[in-house]
């Protein structure tokens, strides 16, 4: 790429120049210094390369301050011949770039300028292509020892500065850390960390402690379990001595040797079974008492009366003339009959005019004594003729139809009719006639044949019979009067009299009252036999009851009751006094009585009492110290196990290690990019030195008038041969030759680069400082560089128009 | 059966990666309550669960480091599931290691705590008869292939294999061991311990790491818990159940440009958006272009957590570093980057970062720290590094 010409529209001290720059390649630029020529080398990389812009950047110095167009254009031809016009403005990233054809006069893509400069970028350039003033000075201010150092690694893009930083890598490092050092900050850290360590290990004998605390509580927690069960087992026993005190008295009340002698036969059954004969016996007693009373009692009711006694003496006499009384009571009747009968006859004799029954009357009352068996025979016949119309009916009513079945009905109703009329017509005629017969004639009876029989007898002869039955009444009479007689014997029980009826009264009272009298006094003894009999068996019984009571009494070797109650009374006093020693016994228990057996008093049981009291406070006040130390290790575990010291040193100390890992690693960065840097332009100074040792052999040679007539790189070394072969190792030549050396290897290396991508080189003041053959040299150089590569070469060297035309110049101070 | 595999507790152990002033104080408590919380929430899920037994596979706590706090935690936690009528079988590791014989180390009567020679407990279980094989470290270095004296399984229905350890090929040199050793003993399940990471390393008969169940610096991230196996007839139904209480986590956030605030304002809204349910632990991995190297780190980060501190606890999140990550193909120098590549080979190597730092090598964190893998990331803050500072030289 060639520049023809620069445009500035805007660009520091320059405002709508143009600088038409010349065909050949080599071009001077002239000024003195604050000419704008530094301005317009600035404008051509800012073109090329973005302006740089931001803040505090020393590029803000070329903002115009008078117009808005900021920037400029550059007219360029490319190695294979297009021209083309670059042009950047003010606009952000470095300026707004346009590109436009100049061959075919229209716009271009901007892109075209990153395809003309390739991988070249402004660093790369400046590098490689630009050499300003301020490199050729700094050069002089080295050593020859560093300048051959820098020559060294000159093949390197960029290696000044590379070296620079490399050597601030370097001081950067050293103030970060020393390996000897106690100031840098890393040295200090590090110290920080060993204290820390030791801090750290000072805080750690905690979990020894810890862990004598816990052994230590684990001790104190058996003894106190150890204590507590002895506290338990005192427990136990003061509870038993308190029982114990406190059946003392009742086991003293324990006799020790009891009595248990005991007779048989005076328990309780024997008592029963001696009351019950007891009883018994009373009760016997009392049933032969009783029927000696029922004996007694019915033996007085017996009648012992004289009457009965002579009745009961005179019985068979007696009852041989009671034999003949019925005789003697038929004689009475007849007696009675018979003088009755005398009586009437003479009643009969006074009552001659009797009315006898007139002829007529007595033959209506045949008549009807007579009708009343007619009369009967009547009603039969009726009968039978109802019975025959009814039967008549009753066939007809069957035989006949319907009609005349209610003819027959019929006809049976008329004849039961008929016959219930006639009777009663009968009947009321028959009775009439009676009763007007009895009212004429006065008899007593309605019986009309008695009538007939009363009127027969009124004709009678009645003074023969009166005689006939006074002689027989007479005999009758003696009859009765002896028998009368024969019972005067008793007359003094029996009152008779002239009355013969009352006499057999009388007489049969006296047997009867007596017969009956001797009938319950059989029945009276009939009882008391009865009783006399149960009372034979109650004595009987009694022989075998007081038999009993005998034996009972012998078997015990006893006479009476008493005995037997003395004897009972004294077992029953020993049996209530073993049942309550039992009571005592089964209260207290078999083993609480086997236990007081050990004890001779209840002094002895206090005793104890006491000693296991004292026993259990003491263990009770070893149990509290116990506690208290438990509480104490408890607290100081509590205090190690919350205690977050430790980690927390261990996080410092990690935190810490961060931090010094960071730093090391920023050490070390430092370090590493620094033998980077040196290893990267070692590496490339061998690599390409051969590439352009040829090229820079002839610079030097140029430089040096031919004296020197090779270099070469050999283990990292640079070599010079002079023109007579002698070699020289490059810290071997004068000052100015190592710095014509450096600058043949400058551009040697700008020029081959320079093949592969055709950018101008820029050279800003480089030989200001050369004397005059040097700078003639110099400027050969130049002329030999201008032959492939354009070189733009600003100066305020004047000696410059000795050597050049004024049309290869471009004054900046004419502008 | 139904029991639980956990291992690597590390109760109490520090978090590592966090710096000590930036962090509020009470989000110090609840890092500091984390490890206990997730063990805590192993021993009620357990209970809940009404497992058979726990298996823990070592590396429960730092028996260096043991504190009272730990201990005693550890004991009562325990308790709980005496209490509860579970067993523990308990195997330690190279972190809790312990000589069985002679030590006087009290736990509840539920615990087994496996000596210091592989041996194998039996028990009987719902008519079953089941058997465990293990051992505990005595020392910090078991470099022997201890699973030569695990016996192949014995006259039992169910035998499971606890081993703290890891694969022969990972080289750190645990109890070393591989699949195929395992498998040879013809175990149902083995239950190992060591590493931090839950993974399978063979289906059937399983063989697992249950992880730790508490991530601990930004290399455990994720989730982390403890194994749930539910065995029915012989066959193990497994599942992975959370107990992290602190998550660790990375973000990444694309910048576009190099105004700070706008920076915050994105990482916030993108906190916001991620609504964390636990409180995570966050490493911010900026993502830049090599024009905003400028922002410099620490400011950012100060200023990032100047914004948290006050909503850190609404939101379950924490930045407790920031990175910048640069695309990996922009190039140091565009001309000469196969040149900085070479370079860096020989430069960025192990041998030499520890040849560079041998005046370090006393402190064993810094070894520790210095044998990970950082040549990788001392590379790329080399790379952020010289590119700041080019642009820094170009401004001087």
């Amino acid at each position: 790429m060639k520049i023809n010409q620069i445009q500035v529209y805007g660009y520091g001290k320059w405002q709508n120049q143009t600088f038409n720059l010349n065909d050949n390649n080599l071009q001077i630029i002239y000024g003195n210094n604050e000419s704008g020529k530094t301005t317009l080398l600035s404008l051509i990389m800012g073109i090329l390369f973005g302006y740089k812009d931001g803040r505090g950047h020393s590029y803000e110095q070329y903002i115009p301050k008078e117009t808005n167009s900021y920037g400029g254009s550059l007219s360029v031809s490319t190695d294979n011949g297009r021209n083309f016009l670059v042009k950047r403005i003010s606009g952000t990233h470095g300026g707004k770039l346009s590109v436009y054809d100049l061959d075919n006069e229209c716009d271009a893509d901007s892109s075209i300028l990153s395809n003309i400069l390739g991988p070249i970028d402004r660093e790369t350039f400046e590098h490689l292509f630009y050499f300003g003033n301020l490199n050729i000075n700094n050069i002089s201010k080295l050593n020859n020892n560093e300048l051959i150092e820098r020559i060294q690694k000159v093949g390197f893009v960029g290696s000044n500065e590379w070296i620079a930083i490399n050597d601030d890598l370097d001081k950067n490092a050293r103030a970060l850390y020393a390996p000897s050092g106690r100031k840098p900050p890393l040295n200090q850290k590090l110290k920080d960390y060993e204290d820390l360590l030791i801090k750290i290990r000072n805080s750690k004998g905690n979990l020894d402690e810890y862990e004598s605390y816990v052994y230590n509580n684990q001790l104190v927690k058996k003894d106190v379990k150890d204590l507590n069960s002895k506290i338990k087992n005192l427990d136990n026993k003061i509870y038993s001595l308190n029982n114990h005190k406190n059946n003392w008295p009742l086991y003293e009340k324990i006799s020790k040797n009891p009595n248990l002698n005991l007779k048989t036969g005076f328990d309780n059954n024997s008592k029963e079974k001696l009351y019950d004969i007891k009883n018994n016996v009373e009760l016997n007693n009392n049933q032969i008492e009783m029927i000696n009373n029922h004996i007694n009692e019915f033996k007085d009711k017996i009648n012992q009366s004289s009457e009965i006694l002579f009745y009961d003496h005179n019985k068979n006499k007696i009852d041989n003339l009671y034999n003949s009384s019925e005789e003697i009571n038929k004689l009475i009747s007849t007696f009675n009959t018979k003088k009755q009968i005398i009586n009437d006859y003479k009643s009969k004799q006074n009552k001659e005019n009797n009315i006898k029954l007139s002829e007529t009357d007595k033959n209506n009352i045949i008549m009807l004594s007579q009708h009343s068996k007619d009369n009967n025979q009547g009603v039969f016949n009726s009968k039978l003729k109802c019975t025959l119309f009814v039967a008549l009916g009753i066939i007809l009513s069957i035989i006949l139809p319907s009609v005349f079945k209610i003819i027959g009905l019929a006809l049976i109703a008329l004849s039961i009719y008929l016959y219930f009329v006639k009777i009663n017509q009968k009947s009321n005629d028959f009775n009439q006639k009676v009763h007007y017969y009895k009212e004429k004639y006065g008899f007593n009876s309605s019986d009309p044949k008695q009538w007939l029989i009363e009127n027969d007898n009124i004709t009678d002869n009645f003074q023969n019979d009166i005689n006939k039955y006074t002689d027989e009444l007479i005999e009758i009479k003696k009859k009765i009067d002896y028998y009368f007689n024969s019972w005067h014997f008793a007359n003094k029980y029996i009152k008779l009299g002239d009355d013969y009826r009352n006499n057999v009264l009388t007489i049969n009272n006296f047997i009867q009252n007596n017969e009956k009298i001797i009938n319950e006094n059989n029945q009276l003894t009939k009882t008391i036999n009865k009783y006399l009999f149960q009372k034979d068996e109650l004595v009987n019984t009694k022989e075998k009851l007081n038999d009993q009571l005998s034996n009972f009494f012998a078997q015990r070797n006893i006479n009476d009751f008493n005995g037997f109650n003395n004897e009972f009374n004294r077992q029953q006093i020993i049996i209530r006094e073993a049942k309550k020693q039992a009571d005592i016994k089964s209260q207290l228990g078999e083993r609480e009585i086997q236990s007081l057996q050990e004890f001779k008093d209840k002094n002895e049981i206090d005793d104890q009492l006491n000693e296991y009291k004292n026993l259990q406070s003491n263990i009770k006040q070893q149990l509290l110290d116990n506690s208290k130390t438990i509480e104490k290790n408890k607290l100081n575990i509590k205090r190690l196990t919350s205690d977050g010291t430790y980690q927390d040193l261990e996080q410092k100390k990690a935190n810490l290690e961060t931090e010094i890992n960071g730093m090391i690693d920023n050490w070390l960065t430092m370090k590493l990019s620094s033998q980077w840097i040196s290893n990267a332009l070692n590496i490339s100074t061998a690599d390409r030195i051969p590439m352009f040792q040829e090229k820079a052999k002839e610079y030097f040679g140029l430089l040096t008038n031919y004296n020197y007539i090779k270099i070469t790189y050999y283990k990292s070394k640079l070599k010079v041969t002079r023109k007579d072969k002698v070699q020289f190792d490059a810290g071997e030549l004068s000052r100015g030759t190592i710095e014509q050396l450096y600058l043949s290897l400058i551009l040697a290396l700008a020029v081959v680069f320079g093949r592969d991508y055709r950018l101008p080189i820029i050279i800003d003041d480089g030989f200001s400082e050369f004397d005059f053959n040097r700078s003639n040299n110099a400027y050969k150089l130049l002329d030999k560089i201008g032959e492939s590569l354009q070189v733009i070469y600003v100066t305020c060297d004047k000696n410059i128009f000795d050597y050049y035309n004024l049309d290869t110049i471009i004054n900046l101070n004419d502008k | 059966m139904k029991f639980i595999h956990a291992a690597d507790l590390h109760l109490e152990s520090p978090f590592e990666g966090l710096l000590d002033d930036e962090i509020p104080q009470e989000l110090w408590e609840q890092i500091f309550n984390s490890t206990f919380l997730a063990f805590s929430q192993l021993i009620q899920d357990a209970i809940n669960e009404q497992v058979d037994f726990v298996l823990l596979a070592g590396d429960l706590f730092d028996r260096d480091n043991q504190t009272p706090k730990t201990y005693s935690f550890f004991y009562k936690e325990l308790c709980k599931l005496d209490e509860a009528g579970i067993k523990v079988f308990m195997i330690f590791g190279n972190h809790d290691y312990l000589n069985i014989a002679s030590s006087n180390m009290q736990l509840p009567d539920n615990v087994y705590v496996f000596g210091n020679q592989v041996e194998t407990k039996t028990f009987n279980l719902n008519n079953k008869k089941i058997a465990i094989t293990g051992f505990s470290y005595e020392n910090r270095w078991i470099n022997d292939k201890m699973i030569d004296n695990y016996p192949v399984k014995s006259n039992v229905d169910f035998q499971i294999g606890m081993l703290h350890g890891s694969e022969e090929h990972i080289g750190d040199n645990y109890a070393p061991f591989s699949i195929s050793d395992l498998l040879d003993k013809n175990y149902d399940y083995w239950a190992l311990g060591h590493i931090h990471k839950m993974q399978k390393l063979n289906s059937n008969p399983p063989i697992y790491y249950s992880g730790n169940i508490q991530g601990r610096h930004k290399n455990e991230s994720g989730s982390k818990g403890y194994l749930l196996i539910d065995e029915i007839d012989g066959k193990c139904n497994i599942s992975f159940k959370k107990t992290s209480v602190i998550i660790w986590d990375s973000l990444v956030i694309d910048i576009k440009n190099n105004d700070i605030n706008q920076i915050i304002n994105d990482l916030m809204s993108q906190i916001y958006k991620n609504k964390y349910f636990k409180m995570h632990l966050l490493e911010v991995i900026f993502d830049i272009d090599q024009d905003l190297l400028s922002i410099n780190h620490d400011e950012l980060l100060t200023k990032i957590q100047n914004t948290l501190r006050e909503e850190y606890d609404g939101l379950n999140a924490w930045v407790y570093d920031i990175k910048f990550n640069m695309n990996n193909s922009e190039p140091i120098s565009k001309i000469d980057d196969d040149i900085w590549q070479k370079a860096s080979k020989d430069i960025f190597t192990k041998n030499n970062i520890m040849d560079i730092s041998k005046s370090l090598s006393k402190y064993d964190f810094i070894q520790n720290h210095l044998n990970s893998d950082i040549k990788d990331n001392l590379l790329e803050k080399a790379k952020i590094n010289l590119l700041g500072n080019k642009g820094n030289i170009d401004e001087n």
